[in-house]
C-alpha cells in the first residue's frame, strides 16, 4: 500500500469515527437535529465501514480527533450551534478526501471524490451556503 | 491535510501561461535554453488533455453563467460560479452542452467535473476538477431548495 494513499485514507478514516461519534452526540443533545444526526451518523457509519475495509494496516491506532471530553466541551446547545459544528466537521472531512484524491488513483480516487461530494451537500444540509472549491483551503 | 487554492490557481495558472508562451517558444525550438538563460528551469509541457478538460470545464462555466444571469440563482450560487470562472483562462474555450433547469444543469456539469477528475494527469488539475465538482453539487443543492 502506497505510504501517502495510507496516511491519507487513515486521516479521512478518522475523520469518519469522529463523526460516528459526534452526530449522535449532537442530536442527543439538541432534540431539534435529532433526525437529522441519526441519518449523518448512519450515512458516516456506511463510510467509515468503507474505509476500514480499504485500509489494510493496523487501525487500532486510529482515534478519533475529539475525545469524549473534548467534545462534551464544545457548546451544543442550539440548533445553531450543533449546526456550525456539523459544518465544520464537514469541511474537514472534504480536506482529508481531498488529499486522498491527490495521493490515490482509480477506485479509492473514485471513492475519495464521491466522499467529497457527499460531505459538501452535509455541509448545504447543516444550513451552509455553497462554496466554490470544498476540501481547499480560501 | 489542506490544500490551498490559492496554491493551485499560482500552478495552474502557471501551467496555462506556460502553455501559452510555449507555442512560440517550441516554434524556434529554443524553449529548455531560453528559459534557462532567464534562471527558470524548464516547466514539463502541459498534457493536451488536460487542456481539453480545462477548456471544457470554462466553456460549462460560461453556460452555468449565462443560467444563472436568466433565473433568480441564489448569491452564493452566483460567486461560486464566478469564482469558477477566474480559475480557468478565457484563452482555453471549448463548446457547452449545458441544458436544463439550473438545478439539473449544476449537477449534471457537476458529474462531468467529477468525471473529468478521473481522467486528468496533472494532480493539481485532478484536485480543482474534483473540488469545482463538489462546488457544483452544492450549487444544485442551493438552487434546489430556493
Amino acid at each position: 500500500m502506497n505510504g501517502m494513499r495510507n496516511s491519507t485514507l487513515l486521516a479521512w478514516l478518522a475523520l469518519e469515527r469522529e463523526a460516528v461519534w459526534f452526530y449522535p452526540f449532537a442530536g442527543a443533545r439538541v432534540s431539534g437535529v435529532a433526525d437529522d444526526a441519526r441519518t449523518a451518523a448512519a450515512s458516516h457509519r456506511r463510510t467509515r465501514d468503507r474505509l476500514l475495509s480499504l485500509v489494510k494496516d493496523d487501525t487500532t491506532t486510529v482515534r478519533p480527533s475529539y475525545d469524549v471530553g473534548t467534545l462534551d466541551s464544545v457548546d451544543l446547545d442550539s440548533i445553531d450551534a450543533v449546526s456550525i459544528a456539523a459544518r465544520d466537521l464537514e469541511q474537514r472531512i472534504q480536506s482529508a478526501c481531498l488529499a486522498v484524491v491527490a495521493s490515490s488513483d482509480g477506485d479509492d480516487r473514485g471513492d475519495a471524490i464521491a466522499g467529497l461530494r457527499t460531505a459538501s451537500l452535509a455541509e448545504i444540509a447543516w444550513s451552509g451556503e455553497a462554496r466554490a472549491f470544498p476540501g481547499m483551503r480560501d | 491535510m489542506v490544500v490551498s487554492r490559492r496554491a493551485f490557481l499560482v500552478g495552474g495558472g502557471g501551467v496555462v501561461l506556460v502553455a501559452g508562451g510555449v507555442g512560440a517558444l517550441v516554434a524556434t525550438d529554443r524553449l529548455d535554453d531560453t528559459l534557462r538563460a532567464v534562471g527558470v528551469e524548464p516547466h514539463p509541457e502541459p498534457d493536451p488533455g488536460d487542456l481539453r478538460l480545462a477548456a471544457r470545464a470554462r466553456a460549462d462555466t460560461d453556460a452555468l453563467l449565462a443560467m444563472a444571469s436568466s433565473t433568480d440563482a441564489p448569491p452564493d450560487v452566483v460567486a461560486v460560479l464566478q469564482r469558477h470562472r477566474e480559475a480557468v483562462p478565457a484563452s482555453l474555450m471549448d463548446t457547452s452542452a449545458v441544458s436544463g433547469d439550473m438545478a439539473d444543469a449544476c449537477l449534471a456539469v457537476a458529474d462531468a467535473r467529477a468525471a473529468d477528475a478521473l481522467a486528468a494527469v496533472s494532480v493539481d488539475l485532478v484536485q480543482v476538477l474534483a473540488s469545482m465538482a463538489a462546488g457544483l453539487a452544492q450549487c444544485s443543492a442551493r438552487v434546489a431548495a430556493a
